[in-house]
């Protein structure tokens, strides 16, 4: 995930390494239970699940923008069919337990409509100049990669602006959500998105050379992980998996505090939002699991070994970073969510959206990585 | 330029206390008596937590 060159670094000192992750490990139950008996036991479930996340997605090498990537440009598909296997693992528990608790769980079900089309191209378009998608922006800023950390304000910056203009992004045209178990009932939308997903994954299995189609176990590993942590922050949150809400709250809040105006604003004078413009951000669940995603990756960063020295890349790229990044907070606001919120969550809860953002953003990878590697020189 | 990832993770924790510092004196304060149930599923309410789906009406 990493888009700097990255040195490598000393080998480590086994006592050494020991005595650090015994320390990396207490310190993960001590936040933990700090946040629980401050926060309540459902927040520090939360950030626990956080964690996992972070863990997960930087300890195993797993991610969406990269695959993407690999894909379009070696025909690589490895990654995108794990993330495949992870939507349908994810899929099929979210989906029952969505009929079983209708009256407490909600799935991330958002309309069709040009500006969330339009959204998503532009967020697969600029996560590939960044090399990080919505989790994967948290994940490489937590990792200590310097690039992450150069995007994280602007995607910060960029979805919180995309809140304040979302009514006239929305005035260009939009059905009504559709969800696929309205329609089709519950088990006809798991076999919907089970037959789907299962017909992309084989597609995707064809770009592959014939003797090199088997999934390295780390992929199989990381798709379990992440659909069991989706299916438990479902669970613990009443809400799926969600990443770029917490990241416009964020950016909402520092407005706020400012001295702007908010209300104004269609978006933050919704009740809930403005609610959450005055309680702390420790209640609140998306910017709670966004913490322990940060804190993960870098956990799981230090958890393998010293971490290596990094040289930055050409300024026209950091220009293009913020740029992307910007936009890619911006994007996904029009487009209901980011990788995470709308293709993750979309499509593993049944929404017809998580399908059309798929789409949409894969077709703006394709001109993503193509402008990337213009903007190195071809060089990467 | 040359920059540790141990260094760039140390401005990002730096920024992450910043920011829930300044929470800290600017929001309410957390009740934790009125914390909700460690579950959602169960629970008898629905969720109503900030996503990125949740339409503007």
């Amino acid at each position: 995930m990493s888009s700097t060159t990255v040195t490598t670094a000393g080998p480590a000192n086994p006592v050494e390494q020991r005595r650090l992750r015994i320390l990396l490990s207490l310190g993960m139950i001590l936040l933990i239970l700090l946040l629980a008996i401050y926060a309540g036991i459902r927040q520090g479930i939360l950030l626990a699940i956080g964690l996992g996340f972070g863990i997960t997605l930087e300890g195993l090498g797993f991610g969406f923008a990269g695959p993407w990537r690999r894909a379009i440009l070696e025909r690589n598909t490895h990654g995108i069919q794990a993330q495949i296997l992870a939507l349908g693992l994810a899929a099929l528990p979210s989906l029952l337990l969505l009929d079983i608790a209708a009256g407490e769980l909600t799935g991330a079900t958002a309309p069709v409509g040009v500006a969330m089309i339009f959204g998503a191209f532009v967020f697969g378009a600029a996560m590939q100049v960044v090399l990080g998608c919505g989790s994967g922006t948290l994940v490489n800023a937590g990792s200590g990669n310097l690039m992450g950390l150069w995007a994280l304000p602007f995607f910060i910056a960029g979805s919180f602006l995309g809140t304040l203009h979302l009514p006239e992004w929305h005035a260009l045209g939009q059905l009504e959500p559709i969800a696929l178990s309205d329609w089709l009932g519950t088990l006809g939308a798991i076999l919907l998105t089970l037959g789907l997903l299962a017909g992309l994954a084989w597609w995707f299995r064809q770009w592959m050379p014939s003797n090199d189609r088997i999934l390295p176990r780390k992929f199989l590993l990381a798709a379990g992980f992440l659909a069991g942590l989706a299916v438990l922050n479902l669970l613990v949150a009443g809400q799926p998996w969600g990443v770029a809400y917490g990241l416009g709250l964020w950016g909402a809040k520092l407005a706020h505090w400012s001295g702007i105006e908010l209300a104004n604003f269609a978006f933050w004078s919704v009740a809930s939002n403005a609610e959450r413009l005055t309680q702390s951000l420790l209640l609140d669940i998306t910017s709670v699991t966004d913490f322990g995603l940060l804190l993960g990756a870098g956990i799981a960063a230090r958890w393998k070994g010293p971490l290596a020295a990094q040289v930055s890349l050409p300024t026209r790229l950091w220009i293009a970073g913020a740029i992307a990044a910007l936009l890619m907070g911006y994007a996904s606001r029009l487009a209901y969510g980011c990788n995470v919120g709308a293709l993750f969550s979309g499509i593993s809860t049944g929404s017809l959206h998580g399908w059309v953002w798929f789409a949409a953003a894969f077709a703006g990878s394709i001109i993503g990585v193509r402008l990337r590697n213009h903007l190195i020189g071809g060089s990467r | 330029m040359t920059l540790k990832r141990s260094h760039t993770i140390g401005v990002l924790l730096l920024g992450l206390f910043g920011l829930l510092f300044l929470d800290l004196l600017f929001s309410a304060p957390i009740d934790p008596f009125r914390a909700p149930p460690p579950l959602a599923f169960g629970s008898g309410t629905q969720a109503s937590g900030g996503f990125c789906a949740t339409p503007l009406e």
